[in-house]
């Protein structure tokens, strides 16, 4: 098993989400470097060194879908149309079980889909199927 | 010598006479030839006897003579006589007796009574007394008398009547001068006073009392010297005739009388051309009847005849009367009869009236008064040109209308078009120049389409109503026409008129949808003589009822647009509002639920964080926290599906509802303490399959959930109604109270204890929400204590709100 140290970026506006994750991360052990956007634009921005953010090129980005400014979705258009960034794998997190969200990340090559569990066992459950997922995935460099 | 031999035995009657003629001495010869004694005639004046002689005896030569001898009664004969003078105081008288005459007499006297006997007239002769001396046969017959009865009685006694004779006498008496006895003087007093024949007119008597008419002439007879001897009557029996003249009278009456009658006027003229017969129609027709300057050559002018349509006096010579005189026939109708201001048209017929031989009598005109005739004949012709100006006019109606029907049925692209195409028509049917349909609104005119001929200039714009002749028609609400205006308008002149002359017009309103939207009308400047007829109003009707009809059309259509668009527009709103409000329901529960999966995020890590540290009381009361988020979750989710229901449809498909309900009760996963009863007869039906999931799931769902049996029965009911499925979930739960049927099924609406149940609070009202969404009806039946039955109804076509 490979346990590699993934960039992992976190696009998330809701301070508690953010804490769900982190804690979980934390929790389970994850050897993987957690960078948190509050949302889409700043993603970009630090992605892009811009503004005086920066962050390293992630590996896997979680991406919450209900953002304001700029929405999830679209978040991930930009991602896709930047040759830099769109080769980046995108995991769509968030509590929408709407078809048509699900429908439009897929077409926008997201990665996966997870509807946020309930319970806080739940998703830390969860993130750990995740985590052992992306140690199978080879990342482009 | 023996003279006195010879003297007595001379044949001749010889007798010696003194000078006035008594007789001295006679011979044998006057007993042998007359048989009268010699000593008879001694003394006997031959003057007295012998007519005419007198003045023989008086001479100095001798005399001779004829004459009767003797006169008086007795047998009278003929003599030749000779008187001279024999000396002083003596005459010779000489007397010879006709021989020959007395065979001849015989003869004569035979052929005469032979002829008097036989005449076919009565011959009756007296002597100059009356007394009877013949009586002839016919005499005999007509009166019934036989000679022997009469011969030798006087006359009028017997066979006149005495009134008659009375009368006779009178009248004579008065003629003659002097007073003549009724009796035989009456009879013989003309020929005997005047020497004329008494012609007269007698009625007879028969023997047997029978009476009859005689035309009676009585004669003298006389002897060669004048002297009347007696007298003759001969009598014609004219009772034959006088019947003939009767009928000829009668039949001449009649026939006066038919031509008085005959309703024809009957005018003659006699062969010199004077008026001869009127009758009373013709002098009723000529107003005049026969005048005594009429004369062929003057009818024209006395009767005031002209030709007719004419001043002139009628031709005389051409009058048929007087062709008739000319022995022609005629006929003329061409002829008038003036009568102070009376003129009377004529029908004439002439002829002329021939005697046996041919030759012209009388010329007749036949007239009749033929005014009634030509006035009927007038009014047939004028009724007949009537008719068949009715028949033209209805034939060239007929024809309008079918070039008007195929004006209207003809495919237009605009509605422009269509109107143009009507004006244009109607100029060609109505026969005028100027054509225009213009809208009216208040006081405004705009032409919406018109005809102009070149040259004129033409009104585009608007103008006021009362610029134009418009504005009658609009006042008056009716098709209003004029032949000519500017005669026919009282009224200050016309702006209209001032402006272009028009002098024809003919104008209708135009209805759309009960109001007179405009006006349809067509003029022209030269007047219209022959005025516009009730058919040409027809068809200005018709027009200005098609341009109505398709503006009303017209107006309909854009409505409809206008209805559509705005459904269409609804419609999108509609949907727009749906996805709006299912963006704003699903963001707002969204951004609901964040915060409260924040609080259950956050007391989890609490108790994970503080761990054995914390209290009992504490742990508990995260626990309700995170129970209480939960619930609060659950009203959020209840929300939105409460909002999403029956909302947005799906499709509608067929439904098998044994089907679906299998489907939902294997999702439901009831317990094994229940048991379910599904009819057999479950339907398929129409609608969107989810809300139906979610009706039976709803409704079967909370059967179980608030049944607390330890036998659950739940039973699915079901029921076709007229148009309508019916379903009913029956549970026999604890049932509910009649005073909560209704109000359960608003949002939120629990009996039991929030803590008791778990649910969203939302099942009934979404239930009730799909089905109403549907058309149909949710309720329940129910008693506190004997469970409850859950109904409702499923239309057999669903309507679809947005589709």
């Amino acid at each position: 098993m490979n346990v590699r140290s993934l960039e992992v970026l976190l696009i998330e506006d809701d301070e508690v989400d953010v804490m769900q994750v982190s804690r979980a991360f934390r929790k389970k052990e994850f050897p993987h470097r957690l960078h948190v956007a509050g949302d889409g634009f700043e993603a970009l921005e630090m992605m892009r060194n811009q503004n005086g953010k920066s962050v390293p090129k992630p590996h896997i980005i979680l991406l919450d879908l209900h953002m304001p400014r700029m929405g999830g979705l679209e978040f991930l258009r930009e991602l896709r149309k930047d040759p830099e960034l769109s080769h980046i794998s995108v995991f769509i997190m968030t509590t929408s079980v709407d078809d048509h969200d699900k429908d439009q990340a897929y077409a926008l090559n997201a990665a996966g889909y997870i509807v946020k569990p309930v319970s806080v066992e739940k998703f830390n459950a969860a993130m750990e199927k995740l985590s052992g997922f992306w140690d199978l995935i080879e990342f482009p460099e | 010598m023996d003279l006195q031999a010879f003297f007595e035995t001379s044949p001749e009657l010889l007798a010696i006479t003194d000078d006035l003629g008594r007789i001295l001495c006679v011979n044998q010869a006057w007993q042998n030839l007359l048989h009268i004694a010699p000593e008879r005639l001694v003394g006997v004046s031959i003057p007295d006897q012998l007519q005419g002689s007198t003045t023989a005896f008086n001479g100095t030569t001798s005399v001779q003579g004829r004459g009767i001898w003797p006169m008086g009664d007795g047998p009278q004969h003929w003599v030749d006589w000779t008187v001279f003078p024999i000396k002083e105081g003596q005459y010779g008288f000489t007397a010879r007796l006709m021989p020959v005459e007395t065979d001849r007499d015989t003869e004569l006297a035979q052929l005469y009574r032979a002829i008097i006997e036989h005449a076919d007239l009565s011959i009756i002769a007296t002597d100059t007394h009356g007394v009877i001396q013949t009586f002839n046969h016919t005499a005999s017959k007509l009166l019934g008398y036989l000679p022997e009865e009469v011969l030798g009685n006087r006359v009028p006694g017997i066979v006149h009547d005495w009134n008659e004779i009375v009368a006779h006498a009178e009248n004579l008496s008065q003629r003659l001068g002097k007073p003549i006895k009724p009796g035989f003087e009456a009879l013989i007093a003309l020929p005997r006073d005047l020497g004329i024949p008494d012609e007269s007119e007698w009625t007879y008597i028969r023997k047997n009392g029978d009476r009859f008419p005689v035309n009676l002439t009585v004669t003298a007879l006389k002897d060669g010297l004048g002297r009347i001897t007696g007298y003759i009557g001969v009598g014609k029996d004219i009772s034959a005739l006088k019947k003939a003249e009767e009928k000829i009278r009668a039949s001449q009456l009649q026939l006066e009388n038919f031509l008085e009658a005959l309703p024809i006027g009957v005018y003659v003229l006699d062969k010199e051309g004077r008026p001869f017969y009127a009758n009373q129609k013709s002098t009723e027709i000529l107003g005049k009847g026969i005048l005594p300057t009429a004369h062929k050559t003057s009818l024209n002018d006395v009767y005031q005849v002209y030709l007719s349509g004419t001043n002139e006096l009628y031709p005389n010579d051409d009058m048929p009367i007087v062709k008739g005189l000319k022995g022609r026939e005629s006929f003329v109708s061409d002829m008038v009869v003036r009568n102070g201001s009376k003129e009377t048209p004529l029908e004439v017929w002439g002829q002329p009236v021939l005697d046996h031989e041919g030759k012209i009598l009388y010329s007749i005109a036949a007239f009749i008064d033929v005014t009634e005739r030509l006035k009927t004949q007038k009014q047939l012709l004028e009724s007949l040109a009537k008719e068949q100006f009715l028949n033209e006019e209805l034939n060239v109606f007929s024809i309008h209308l079918k070039k008007l029907h195929a004006t209207f049925t003809q495919q237009y692209e605009t509605i422009q078009e269509q109107f143009q195409a009507i004006l244009q028509t109607g100029c060609e049917i109505l026969n005028l120049s100027f054509a225009s349909f213009g809208k009216v609104e208040g006081n405004s005119y705009t032409p919406q389409a018109t005809i102009y001929p070149e040259a004129f200039p033409a009104v585009k714009g608007e103008q006021r109503l009362q610029e134009t002749y418009c504005e009658f028609v609009v006042d008056r609400a009716k098709t209003v026409t004029y032949q000519e205006f500017g005669r026919e308008y009282s009224g200050k002149v016309h702006p209209a008129y001032l402006t272009y002359r028009i002098e024809a017009f003919i104008g209708t309103p135009v209805w759309v949808h009960g109001r007179i939207f405009g006006t349809l009308s067509f003029s022209d400047l030269r007047p219209r003589a022959e005025g516009f007829n009730r058919h040409e109003k027809e068809l200005i009707e018709l027009m200005g009822q098609a341009i109505g009809f398709a503006i009303g059309s017209e107006e309909n259509r854009q409505e409809l647009e206008a209805a559509s668009a705005d459904l269409i527009a609804s419609n999108e709103e509609l949907t727009r509002i749906n996805e709006e409000l299912d963006q704003f329901a699903y963001v707002v529960s969204h951004d609901l639920k964040a915060p409260l999966r924040a609080i259950n995020n956050i007391s989890s890590w609490l108790e994970e964080d503080l761990g054995e540290n914390l209290p009992g009381d504490s742990r508990e009361h995260l626990n309700l926290l995170r129970n209480r988020v939960g619930r609060m979750d659950s009203m959020i989710s209840g929300i939105l599906a409460y909002s999403r229901a029956g909302r947005k449809k799906g499709n509608q498909t067929t439904v098998a509802i044994a089907e679906l309900l299998d489907e939902v009760l294997d999702i439901l996963q009831i317990p094994h303490r229940f048991t379910i009863t599904i009819p057999a007869n479950l339907p398929t039906l129409l609608g969107d399959r989810t809300e139906l999931t979610q009706v039976f799931s709803n409704l079967i769902g909370n059967a179980v959930k608030y049944n607390h049996q330890a036998e659950g029965h739940i039973e699915i009911l079901y029921k076709k109604k007229a148009r309508v499925h019916r379903f009913g979930i029956k549970d026999n739960g604890p049932g509910i109270a009649p005073e909560y049927h209704d109000r359960i099924f608003g949002v939120f609406q629990r009996l039991e204890g929030r803590d008791e149940i778990e649910g969203t609070g939302v099942g009934l009202s979404i239930v009730r929400k799909i089905v109403e969404s549907n058309g149909g009806k949710a309720w329940v039946e129910s008693e506190l204590g004997h469970g409850a039955t859950f109904f409702f109804t499923w239309p057999e076509n669903a309507p679809s709100i947005t589709n």
